[in-house]
């Protein structure tokens, strides 16, 4: 009794009142931009719905039943794993490379490098995709007059079906790498200099003041970014849809990803209910990959 | 005396403000707009629709008329989203390809009594689909050979080709290669890679139309089921493969389509009428001409794909009758000619003479269907674009398959595979019929 007339008066103590007040607008703008969507597209997932008939038929489990047997689904999730996988282990090695680079004592203008290699990172997906598709062009293209000066013959790197996932990856992997390196950058000037010093005292080489200290200290934020570009990589979309438009564009299921396949489904062949089931399917890879790299990755303080 | 005074300052009050009212209203009403809105999937055409907007408005004052134009493939997924939701425009230009399924949403308005008998009047029946009581058609996809006139001359060939032997044996002479035998120009440029449906239309119109087969073919039911499964199809599929690798006509690794024929990159180019408009712009010093598609002499199909793209009316339209008002507006001979001579879309009316556009893009008089017999349409029915979006994917993928060529079993193969896609795509939407 007396607890709960101590939570009583707690809950109208100014302090509470003014947090609650400050909560519920964020908690209902969440709610209303984020959980109900959600919601709603499980829902629809067991429905069939062409988005111009009213009428919505519940047809159980018949999206997902169909999706997994059907075979542009499963290339387009064989083309997710390879572009997430391949793009997040390239960009994460070269970015940690760099920033190690980057913070040798010695190196000047680090800052500056930093910033060029942040900048495509703020630039958006739709002009970068653009201006690649040009680099990549056949006959014009700046990638197969390098390659030419080596000796290699000209590539068609879009066109050419078994070329133009990995001609995306490296796109993905040119605009993230400058988030990686910085974030890279920032975590190696947290670590004290002290633990280096000890440890060279100690006799310890390059390679095991690497793996005993940089690389267990930097895992918070080897965490975050494997996180975070796992969610962006897995949710990739406008690169694709662009890379894709037009006769020099790459062929659709070559690149097909899952937001590509989804889009497809949903607003081109109007097959909203399936959409909606891939997209719940999507989630829920997202959800379970992020929760193994938590688990595999988990951070002691 | 004071009272009266009162009395006589207060109506006069009151008269001011009635007055002063009535003023703003009338002037409030004098300026109310009507504001219609227009979305076009060819950014190219902004220009016509931006004169017959001017000349519109400044014949109807009170009337405004917004125009958006986007990439073709970004309004579909406009439309998809603002029609079904009734956030659409009041107008919009698109085919029957996509159209179809807005139709039996019951999303568009009917042609008004008027318009319908001036569209039976004045268009050309292949512009016409029974199907389609709701679009006015404006302009139409023609399709034509479109030959470099100099790199013929070089390789002293007499003109277009009359025959597919012809053209083949043109387009090897035409093509060029470097020292490792890359083909460098390509003596004809094949769609051979791109999203959507393209690359299926195109080998529906090269391939499998002059063989005499279709892509979707009807039942006597009146359903449809695939119309490739057959030798049209497999010739289809054995003409590419055979451009690719036997006679190394075209390959992945050079420029394709219209840019190329731009840039003199390749020697001949199956292509609608458009072509002709984007020479004039980014290629203007290019000596070439178009010609009627060749046949395969055995069939003697004169073939191309019948496709209008119509202007129609959206059922949440609070102003149609002034929206199918502007249509015909805009059905002018001066917009529809302004439109073929620097656009290079084939206007849809027959009753207008366009020999003064002939005179000055002489190109253009050859992309007309008077001379063909196989002219074929889109089918109407809902899951179209589904039908060659996937049919298109299969073949980018057969497209690189060196060995298919002489390779009769795996040619039949993948023709099977994708018709059995198609039919179940049919299967799917209900629209399945048995031969």
């Amino acid at each position: 009794m007396l607890e709960e007339l101590r939570i009583s008066s707690k809950l109208k103590s100014p302090q509470y009142i003014f947090a609650i007040c400050v909560l519920v607008p964020v908690i209902a703008i969440y709610t209303i931009i984020r959980i109900i969507p959600i919601g709603g597209t499980i829902f629809l997932g067991f429905h069939k719905w062409d988005l111009i008939n009213p009428v919505k038929p519940f047809i159980g489990l018949r999206n997902y039943i169909r999706l997994v047997q059907d075979e542009l689904f499963i290339i387009a999730i064989r083309n997710t794993f390879v572009l997430a996988l391949l793009s997040i282990v390239i960009s994460l090695g070269i970015a940690l490379g760099l920033a190690l680079i980057l913070n040798r004592r010695k190196m000047r203008f680090a800052p500056a490098y930093e910033l060029i290699y942040f900048l495509p990172f703020i630039i958006s997906w739709v002009p970068l995709a653009v201006i690649w598709k040009w680099m990549y062009d056949p006959t014009y293209g700046i990638f197969n007059y390098l390659i030419g000066l080596v000796g290699i013959g000209s590539q068609g790197w879009l066109v050419n079906p078994k070329l133009s996932l990995y001609s995306i990856i490296i796109l993905v992997v040119w605009r993230n790498l400058g988030l990686a390196t910085v974030l890279f950058s920032v975590g190696l000037k947290n670590i004290p200099a002290e633990y280096f010093d000890a440890a060279i005292v100690d006799g310890a080489g390059s390679f095991k003041l690497f793996r005993h200290i940089t690389f267990p200290l930097l895992k918070p934020i080897t965490l975050y970014l494997f996180v975070m570009s796992t969610i962006l990589n897995f949710a990739i979309f406008s690169p694709v849809y662009v890379m894709t438009i037009g006769s020099q564009g790459a062929p659709g299921n070559a690149v097909r990803v899952l937001v590509y396949d989804l889009y497809e489904n949903g607003f081109r062949y109007l097959h909203m209910g399936y959409a909606a089931a891939e997209a719940t399917l999507l989630l829920l890879i997202v959800l379970v990959l992020t929760l193994v790299e938590f688990r595999s990755m988990r951070y002691k303080g | 005396m004071k009272r009266e005074m009162m009395k006589k300052r207060m109506t006069a009050l009151i008269i001011t403000f009635v007055a002063g009212g009535l003023l703003l209203v009338t002037e409030g009403i004098s300026q109310a707009k009507i504001t219609l809105t227009l979305w076009s999937g060819f950014s190219e055409l902004t220009p016509v629709y931006e004169l017959a907007i001017k000349d519109y408005e400044s014949l109807h004052p009170n009337v405004s008329i917004k125009l958006a134009t986007f990439d073709l493939r970004d309004q579909e997924r406009k439309l998809a989203v603002a029609l079904p939701s009734g956030t659409g425009p009041d107008m919009i230009e698109t085919c029957l390809f996509t159209s179809y399924k807005y139709m039996e949403g019951g999303c568009f308005k009917k042609l008004p009594a008027e318009l319908l008998k001036f569209r039976n009047e004045s268009c050309f029946s292949y512009n016409i689909r029974e199907v389609d009581d709701y679009g006015m058609p404006w302009f139409g996809n023609v399709d034509g050979l479109y030959w470099n006139k100099t790199m013929f001359m070089e390789a002293a060939l007499p003109g277009p080709p009359k025959t597919y032997k012809e053209q083949t044996e043109y387009a090897q002479k035409l093509a060029k290669y470097d020292a490792k035998g890359e083909v460098i120009r390509s003596g004809y440029s094949l769609r051979l890679s791109g999203a959507g449906s393209g690359v299926a239309e195109k080998l529906w119109i090269i391939g499998v139309m002059p063989y005499g087969g279709r892509i979707v073919a009807q039942a006597p039911s009146g359903k449809y089921h695939n119309g490739y499964n057959n030798e049209a199809g497999r010739n289809a599929l054995k003409l590419y493969i055979d451009y690719l690798y036997k006679y190394k006509i075209d390959s992945f690794k050079v420029k394709h389509d219209a840019e190329a024929f731009a840039l003199e990159r390749t020697a001949m180019l199956m292509r609608e009428a458009w072509v002709v408009g984007h020479m004039k712009q980014h290629a203007p010093d290019v000596d070439y001409d178009t010609s009627i598609l060749p046949v395969v002499s055995e069939y003697n199909l004169r073939s191309g794909l019948g496709q209008t793209y119509c202007l129609y009316v959206t059922k949440t339209s609070k102003n149609s009758d002034i929206a199918w008002d502007f249509i015909k507006f805009i059905e002018n001979p001066k917009y529809l000619k302004h439109m073929f001579l620097n656009v290079g879309w084939v206007p849809t009316r027959k009753d207008v003479s366009y020999e003064d556009v002939y005179k000055e893009a002489p190109q253009l008089r050859n992309l007309t269907y008077k001379d063909y017999n196989n002219v074929q349409f889109y089918d109407p029915m809902v899951c179209t674009d589904e039908i060659y979006t996937k049919l298109a994917e299969r073949l980018m993928a057969a497209y690189t398959r060196k060995d298919l060529l002489d390779n009769p079993k795996g040619i039949a193969k993948v023709i099977a595979e994708a018709a059995e896609e198609t039919d179940n795509i049919l299967k799917e939407a209900g629209l399945y019929g048995e031969k």
